[in-house]
């Protein structure tokens, strides 16, 4: 008896809710209630201009962390990204600025990064610096980055040097317009779960 | 009736068992790489209709300094690349090589390619013949 009143209550509750409060929630972000400042950092943007937590103001970022020899999962999140750019703007709305960090300034200078980046999209915007700088923030956000040697045959010491992948973290980071992190967008990226998700959360403030 | 039917089956099903070049590739694709980049990606189902299991042991390109066989897994939300040694496809089994997942990883091309290219690999297995296939160069982004 009491699992039918439950059940009816269940029932009627879902018609007493109205449709736009029940769709308010992301459906597969993390919608972070109360926003967590990122830490203050300093880093070098694709067009060699110092790119620092100041220059996140105003504007609602995605944050992405990935490295330019990355063949398979950082070139299809890119493209993803793309289409979640142009996807929202097709409704209409603002889109977010797209900052893909490196993880591998080793390999990654300024001049890489500015024939890596805009190729996705001319108004992505590609971070790079010293190592240090960079853990600044992935440390913050729990990006996880590990190198990991490639085997290469019949190559030199130099070639093994620059043979390596780098393991990190496939996570996407929603910035606010005051550089606090809003949201989590968790692999597998899939282009319309990120723009509902997006106009869902930026739709809160 | 039905059995001409059955019998037109079975002896369609005995024409693709004895079809020549019993390992197929189709669905080929190399990601056309972004400006700069030194690694690209291919992408191909390897079918594999004889009888008994092969293993695809290497793959070679006059375009790249060397070609690799790579992975893809995901660990707790960390992506993880792995060069694997080769790759095994059963018995009438086929092995789809797709995006985030395993992939060909094709190393120091000799050239910048763009989408409308086309290159060539071949696929090493053991004690079976190479197989070699023209992939086109396209855009994903």
């Amino acid at each position: 008896m009491a699992l039918v009143a439950l059940a009816a209550g269940l029932i009627l509750a879902r018609f007493l809710i109205p449709a736009e409060q029940a769709a308010l929630e992301p459906v597969n972000a993390t919608w972070l209630r109360a926003p967590r400042p990122l830490p203050e950092f300093e880093l070098l943007s694709h067009s060699g201009q110092a790119f620092s937590k100041e220059n996140l103001a105003g504007n609602w970022s995605i944050l992405f962390f990935g490295f330019a020899n990355c063949p398979d999962v950082c070139p299809t999140t890119l493209a993803t990204l793309n289409r979640v750019v142009d996807g929202i703007a097709d409704q209409g709305k603002r889109p977010p600025r797209v900052i893909f960090v490196s993880v591998d300034p080793m390999r990654d200078s300024v001049d890489k990064l500015a024939a890596y980046v805009p190729y996705f999209n001319p108004d992505f915007i590609g971070l790079t610096g010293e190592f240090a700088r960079i853990q600044n923030l992935t440390r913050e956000l729990g990006v996880a980055v590990n190198y990991s040697p490639i085997k290469q045959t019949g190559s030199g010491q130099e070639d093994q040097l620059q043979n390596y992948s780098v393991d990190h973290s496939t996570t996407l980071f929603l910035i606010d317009p005051d550089g606090r992190l809003s949201g989590i967008f968790s692999a597998p990226h899939i282009t319309e779960q990120i723009i509902d998700d997006y106009l869902i959360i930026t739709g809160h403030t | 009736m039905r059995t001409a039917a059955t019998l037109f089956f079975l002896l369609s099903l005995l024409v693709a068992c004895a079809r020549p070049g019993a390992i197929t590739a189709s669905a080929a694709w190399i990601r056309e790489a972004p400006p700069g980049a030194q690694r690209l990606a291919a992408y191909l189902v390897i079918d594999n209709n004889l009888s008994t299991a092969i293993t695809l042991t290497g793959v070679s390109s006059e375009s790249f300094a060397s070609v690799q066989i790579h992975r893809t897994t995901m660990h707790d939300g960390v992506a993880r690349m792995r060069m694997i040694g080769e790759l095994a496809i059963g018995p009438g089994q086929a092995q789809s090589l797709n995006p985030g997942g395993t992939h060909l990883m094709l190393i120091d091309p000799r050239a910048d390619f763009v989408a409308g290219d086309s290159v060539r690999l071949v696929l090493h297995f053991a004690d079976q013949p190479d197989l070699a296939l023209r992939v086109p160069v396209k855009a994903a982004r």
